[in-house]
């Protein structure tokens, strides 16, 4: 733990677990260590708290009633959920561990479980989730942005990406060059860039999700 | 005689080889009847046989049916009979001289016998009887001249020995009046007179002076001679003797109403009432009523003629007259006279001969006796080796009972492995939280955020979860500790519900929810806690078991206890498969599993710790689905405090 004192940002943890004593003691260990736990009984408990904005990291007790905690973590991750998972579990089930691991666990730890190794297990997970979290919050950015616009902006911002001339938008929205050139102006200034290639630059940060994703 | 024998035997031959009718058949008996008697010619006689058959006359003083005369008939006739070497022929008179005087009749008998043997080779005469001496050595120049003569029934000390014809044997006898005397004497010392009872004849009157006259010479007793009286008056008169009085019966051929009979047969009328003891000198009063006596065997006599004329009939010198000595008189007592005249047997001289003795039982029943006594032997020996077998099968069976505590303790054993997981799971939380807990509190300490209160309540929690850890350790030691099965008095559901809580963490692993209703008011009952545990857990294990391909949603698991009547009822329902009617009795046979990995002794050891705790289990299809197990106890409150715990066999049937 001697590393402990990086993460100040009060980063969030959830810990489902259906024993008490082993959630609240690990809460208090996660809090010690200047994360922000949220505990969980049970798989359902946290489906039902957790929002789509959930960040952080989740540690998972493997052996649970009801659905246990890789079926928990299956449906999230179907669900589009991407948090940092460290599962913990009883009993070192080799097959089981496989399964997490295959499906996308950050690690796989044995109760009891050292306070070191579980702390370094979460801070190993939130680092390697960093790249992706900034890059998920880009694209959160953007699509914010994007929302903002009404459907002419959308379509001029669409020809405009795909390089046509502003005579040939005009064109085929049967308005004013004028009106074309009005537009752009409004899609660069909610997009909040200065220039064309900004905002080309910009719209690419999602160039591989269509720009109607986030309402899916 | 010999010729009419062989030719009944050529006839009966003739017979035989002609027609076997009946009449012919009784024809034939008829005649050996009539020929056998007369002829000792044996059947095994052969026509070959080259010595002819020994001619031999008796002539007999008295009856021959006296029973006296018949001892010594018989053996006389056997002796002879033994030595002849063709065979014998007896031919028999009688002068019934105590009924006919011979000088009445002398003309007509020697008419007669000469007119029987003038025609006839006699190769022995024997005489019988002082009379018959008389009249052989009469008639012996003129009918028995050159024949040998044995006399015999004649009495020593009276006999005139010229009276015994030159050239003749002689086989007296003795009359031992005076042993008989002393006998009386050491049977009856306080005796105050002797009477000599006696008949009529010429013979009686004779030999009732002389035992008179022997008495009276010993001077020892009063002596009265009762000749003149009829059987009628001497019944009378013995009947009113008593104690002290004793009877000497000589003989009595006629009695003074003229009654003639034999002496025997007036003796035995007049022992019958007699209130004195009686006594007699002839063998042939044994058995007819006399108490004692030293008397003469007849038999002896008979033989002794009957040696003497073999002697005779081979011409061997030895033959002289006297040349026999006379039998010796012997001493013989009847135990059931004596008894009755209140005599004491251990008076009689050393070498008496008791007849009817108390029956001594060794004596009497030695074979009876050492049969009983081996049956009895050998019924002990059966016993002891059934005891030894007993003791050997006890003591096998406490160690096949140890076995079984064993293997009860191994099934807990299996059981608890089958709970493993949810037991490891069990102790590693608290364990868990325990670390979690000292590294929240270490932290916090390293980073000067902790505050008393954070750091008492991260104790307490520590403390409690220890607890908990140490509780399921201690009921794992509960039921995995080797312990004597002792039924004592216990409450049965903290029992149940130990138990329940090693089952309940497995429940939660294998999604089964437990419901447990423990409905019973009163609890107690007498049994083993542990053993009861292991009842619940291997039953709740089957019925999880039973429930692995249930729809998760349906997985209950139910177990209940209520009461009925003096009975403590656990039931144990789930909703698996249920198990098939035809398989429901199976399921108790050791050995008998459905399981991967089951060893099939599970629901065996169950029942016998049931069956040990005198109760029942029964396994029922449920109603909607599944099985259910009940389980009867009865309380066994009254019973003893502790009772030694007998395992019934596993393989026993329900």
């Amino acid at each position: 733990m001697n590393d402990a004192q990086t993460p100040a940002e009060q980063v969030v943890i959830h810990v489902v677990d259906d024993d008490e004593a082993m959630r609240v003691a690990l809460m208090r260990l996660l809090a010690a260590a200047g994360y922000a736990p949220r505990g969980y009984a049970s798989a359902g408990e946290f489906l039902i708290a957790a929002d789509d904005a959930a960040t952080g990291c989740l540690l998972l007790d493997l052996h649970m009633p009801g659905p246990d905690g890789l079926a928990l973590y299956e449906a999230l991750r179907r669900k589009g959920c991407d948090l940092p998972t460290v599962f913990l579990t009883g009993r070192g089930d080799i097959a089981s561990s496989v399964r997490a691991m295959k499906a996308g666990a950050s690690d796989f730890l044995t109760k009891p479980v050292p306070g070191d190794t579980l702390l370094s297990a979460v801070r190993t997970a939130l680092d390697d989730d960093r790249p992706r979290r900034a890059q998920r919050d880009r694209e959160r950015a953007l699509a914010q942005r994007i929302a903002l616009l009404d459907e002419r902006e959308s379509r001029v911002l669409r020809r405009v990406l795909e390089g046509a001339l502003t005579k040939q938008i005009a064109y085929e929205l049967a308005v004013s060059e004028r009106t074309v050139k009005a537009c752009r102006a409004a899609v660069m200034r909610k997009m909040g860039a200065s220039t064309l290639p900004e905002l080309v630059r910009l719209a690419q940060g999602q160039a591989d999700r269509p720009p109607a994703a986030p309402a899916r | 005689m010999a010729a009419p024998t062989r030719s009944a035997t050529i006839v009966h031959l003739d017979q035989d080889g002609a027609v076997s009718s009946l009449f012919h058949r009784i024809a034939r008996l008829a005649l050996i009847g009539l020929f056998a008697a007369g002829t000792a010619a044996p059947a095994a006689r052969t026509a070959a046989a080259p010595a002819a058959p020994w001619r031999v006359v008796i002539l007999m003083t008295t009856d021959p049916a006296l029973p006296a005369m018949q001892q010594h008939d018989r053996a006389l006739r056997a002796t002879l009979r033994a030595a002849a070497p063709g065979g014998i022929t007896f031919f028999t008179d009688t002068l019934d001289a105590f009924r006919f005087d011979y000088r009445d009749v002398a003309p007509e008998f020697l008419a007669l016998q000469r007119k029987k043997y003038a025609g006839q080779p006699v190769d022995l005469l024997v005489g019988v009887g002082e009379r018959a001496v008389d009249v052989i050595r009469e008639q012996r120049e003129t009918l028995w001249s050159g024949v040998p003569i044995v006399f015999s029934g004649l009495d020593e000390a009276t006999l005139d020995p010229a009276r015994v014809p030159a050239g003749t044997a002689l086989a007296a006898w003795q009359l031992d009046i005076d042993g008989t005397l002393a006998l009386i004497e050491s049977l009856q010392p306080r005796a105050d007179r002797l009477i000599v009872v006696g008949g009529t004849t010429e013979d009686d009157r004779a030999l009732v002076e002389r035992v008179a006259t022997r008495s009276e010479a010993r001077a020892r007793w009063p002596t009265e001679r009762w000749t003149r009286f009829s059987i009628e008056q001497l019944r009378d008169r013995l009947g009113s003797l008593d104690e002290r009085s004793a009877v000497f019966f000589t003989t009595m051929s006629r009695d003074a109403n003229g009654r003639t009979n034999f002496p025997g047969d007036a003796l035995a009328e007049l022992a019958t009432v007699s209130r004195a003891p009686i006594y007699g000198v002839y063998g042939s009063y044994l058995e007819r009523g006399v108490a004692a006596g030293s008397v003469v065997d007849f038999e002896a006599g008979g033989r002794r003629a009957g040696e003497l004329g073999i002697r005779m009939l081979r011409r061997e010198p030895a033959a002289a007259p006297g040349a026999a000595s006379a039998p010796v008189p012997r001493c013989v007592a009847d135990n059931t006279q004596l008894r009755r005249h209140g005599l004491d047997a251990r008076a009689l001289p050393a070498g008496c001969e008791l007849r009817n003795a108390p029956r001594n039982p060794w004596t009497e029943y030695r074979g009876f006796v050492l049969a009983a006594t081996a049956v009895v032997a050998l019924q002990a020996l059966t016993i002891g080796g059934l005891l030894l077998q007993r003791r050997r099968r006890r003591l096998a069976e406490l160690d096949s009972d140890q076995r079984r505590l064993e293997l009860a303790r191994a099934m807990r054993f299996a059981a608890m492995g089958e709970l493993t997981a949810s037991i490891a799971h069990e102790i590693n939380q608290p364990l868990g939280a325990i670390l979690s807990n000292a590294d929240a509190a270490e932290l916090q300490l390293r980073l000067g955020t902790a505050t008393t209160e954070g750091l008492r309540e991260i104790l307490g929690d520590i403390r409690r979860d220890d607890l908990r850890a140490t509780e399921v350790i201690r009921r794992l030691r509960g039921l995995l500790e080797k312990h004597e099965v002792d039924h004592a008095r216990m409450a049965l559901h903290p029992a149940l519900r130990d138990a329940l809580a090693l089952l309940e963490p497995e429940g939660r692993r294998r999604g089964v929810t437990i419901d447990a209703t423990f409905g019973a008011a009163d609890d107690l009952l007498r049994g083993d806690p542990v053993q009861l545990q292991q009842v619940l857990l291997n039953l709740a294990i089957n019925a999880m078991d039973a429930m692995s391909t249930t729809p998760q949603t349906a997985r209950q698991l139910s177990i209940a206890t209520t009461e009925l009547g003096d009975c403590l009822v656990i039931t144990v329902a789930d909703r698996g498969d249920g198990i098939p009617a035809a398989m429901r009795r199976k399921v108790f046979e050791s050995f008998h599993t459905t399981k991967p990995h089951g060893m099939g002794l599970g629901l065996p050891i169950v029942r016998a710790i049931v069956h040990a705790h005198e109760g029942q289990i029964v396994i029922d299809a449920r109603a909607g689905g599944g099985t259910i197990v009940t389980v009867t106890l009865p309380r066994r409150i009254a019973e003893a405090p502790s009772t030694p715990v007998r395992f019934a066999a596993l393989t026993q049937s329900p």
